[in-house]
């Protein structure tokens, strides 16, 4: 399954690029909002983690493109921030967001479990073709 | 992994000396406040308010500290990985010292113990040291450093660990303000008894109204409306110290939109002053800056 990591923290992506990796994801990493957009588009990935403040494009300016465009309105999209201001967290999930995880509580290995939690999947079926189980 | 082990409870040990440090900053705050000298906090920036952004600066390199080090605990990286992990950690590590080492600085000035330790270097194996640590996260963001650095600078005396600290928070702002796939410069040349060092981008610039007050203590304590990057605004300050303390001149140009060029001069010194070879390589202590009538 491909998850596309969007965050402009060097740290971020590679930490939990290298985790979710070592758990059987497939990694694609965007480190500015027009790259997150584009290889949403070009990728179309199972879900997308995706960081509040980026140098481009904000977070939630990110969602609202990609939950309006006929081409990416079905992406799975989480937010994965520094910031947990009650606002920001029910503006993005009236985006649609399915969730907003804050990257200071989060380790990587509980990410994991998390993404797995939001697509629906279990051990076994991370690489393969099967659907998420409902 | 055994050693990562150690590498969490330094994590967790880095986190309660940051929590040490405001409130140790805090403590001289309070004191100066009143003393005259120079100003601890500006009007705009409440202690609430600058404490956020201070801890919120030190926090990202302890999380990813912690996370890189309870990643190799799980044994479950590949090799290639597992260094970058390591990498990871030992640049994070590099980061929180720098900061650590600018918030205790800000301390020391306004009690007028800051110091500098004066060494015969070489400026640029300083540079080149500097800017290897912002190296992976310039690749990630896409941005080239490059260094035009001059062969015909003497070694001279300088304080090696202040001036990298000084060139480090104007990289840092650098890499902070830049645009992917932007650049950041950095060229040394000598300039009669002086050498001069230039650090450009072509980021986003700094508005005019914001430029008067860059070099004052806190005066960036914000969260910047258009990036929404948090900064604590002591790095410049310091920097300013540094460099002035050195007996140089700091001046900043840039043009919103555009990029910054940061220009620095420092006296090309060939041998140690008399209170200086007394000190024996103990660092001596250097007054505050006057305060400027505005």
């Amino acid at each position: 399954m491909k998850i596309l990591l969007v965050d402009d923290d060097d740290s971020i992506l590679k930490i939990f690029g290298a985790s979710l990796k070592a758990q059987g994801f497939e990694v694609i990493t965007a480190s500015n909002g027009n790259q997150g957009i584009e290889k949403a588009k070009q990728n179309m990935p199972d879900l997308v983690l995706l960081d509040q403040v980026l140098p481009d494009i904000q977070g939630n300016e990110i969602l609202h493109t990609l939950k309006n465009d006929p081409a990416t309105k079905d992406l799975t999209i989480a937010m994965l921030s520094n910031f947990g201001q009650n606002d920001l967290i029910q503006k993005a999930i009236n985006e649609g967001a399915v969730d907003y995880l804050l990257k200071y509580q989060i380790t990587p290995e509980y990410l994991g479990q998390k993404v797995k939690e939001i697509l629906g999947v279990t051990e076994g079926s991370i690489g393969g073709n099967q659907p998420p189980t409902e | 992994m055994n050693m990562t082990v150690p590498l969490m409870s330094l994590a967790g040990f880095l986190s309660l000396i940051a929590f040490s440090l405001i409130y140790w900053l805090y403590k001289d705050n309070k004191k100066s406040k009143g003393m005259g000298g120079i100003d601890i906090v500006q009007k705009k920036t409440n202690p609430e308010e600058m404490s956020h952004m201070i801890v919120h600066d030190l926090r990202a390199p302890v999380v990813a500290i912690k996370n890189s080090a309870s990643l190799l605990i799980t044994g479950s990286l590949p090799a290639e990985d597992q260094k970058d992990m390591l990498k990871m950690i030992e640049d994070q590590s590099e980061k929180l010292l720098s900061q650590i080492s600018t918030i205790l600085d800000a301390g020391k000035m306004n009690k007028g113990k800051l110091s500098l330790n004066k060494e015969l270097g070489n400026l640029s194996q300083t540079i080149k040291e500097a800017v290897s640590v912002f190296e992976s996260e310039a690749e990630t963001k896409h941005i080239n450093i490059t260094q035009s650095l001059s062969n015909t600078i003497p070694q001279f005396y300088y304080d090696k660990v202040r001036l990298t600290e000084a060139i480090n928070n104007i990289i840092s702002n650098s890499l902070k303000y830049s645009n992917e796939n932007g650049w950041i410069r950095l060229s040394t040349k000598p300039l009669g008894e002086n050498v001069l060092i230039e650090i450009s981008d072509n980021g986003i610039g700094i508005s005019s109204g914001k430029k008067r007050d860059l070099f004052k203590q806190y005066s960036q304590a914000h969260v910047d409306s258009k990036t929404q990057k948090i900064s604590s605004g002591l790095g410049l300050y310091i920097t300013k110290w540094i460099v002035e303390a050195h007996g140089g001149t700091i001046r900043l140009e840039s043009i919103e939109g555009k990029g910054t060029t940061t220009k620095i001069t420092i006296p090309l010194q060939l041998k140690l002053t008399e209170k200086e070879q007394k000190a024996n390589g103990l660092p001596i202590i250097v007054k505050p800056l006057p305060k400027k009538k505005s």
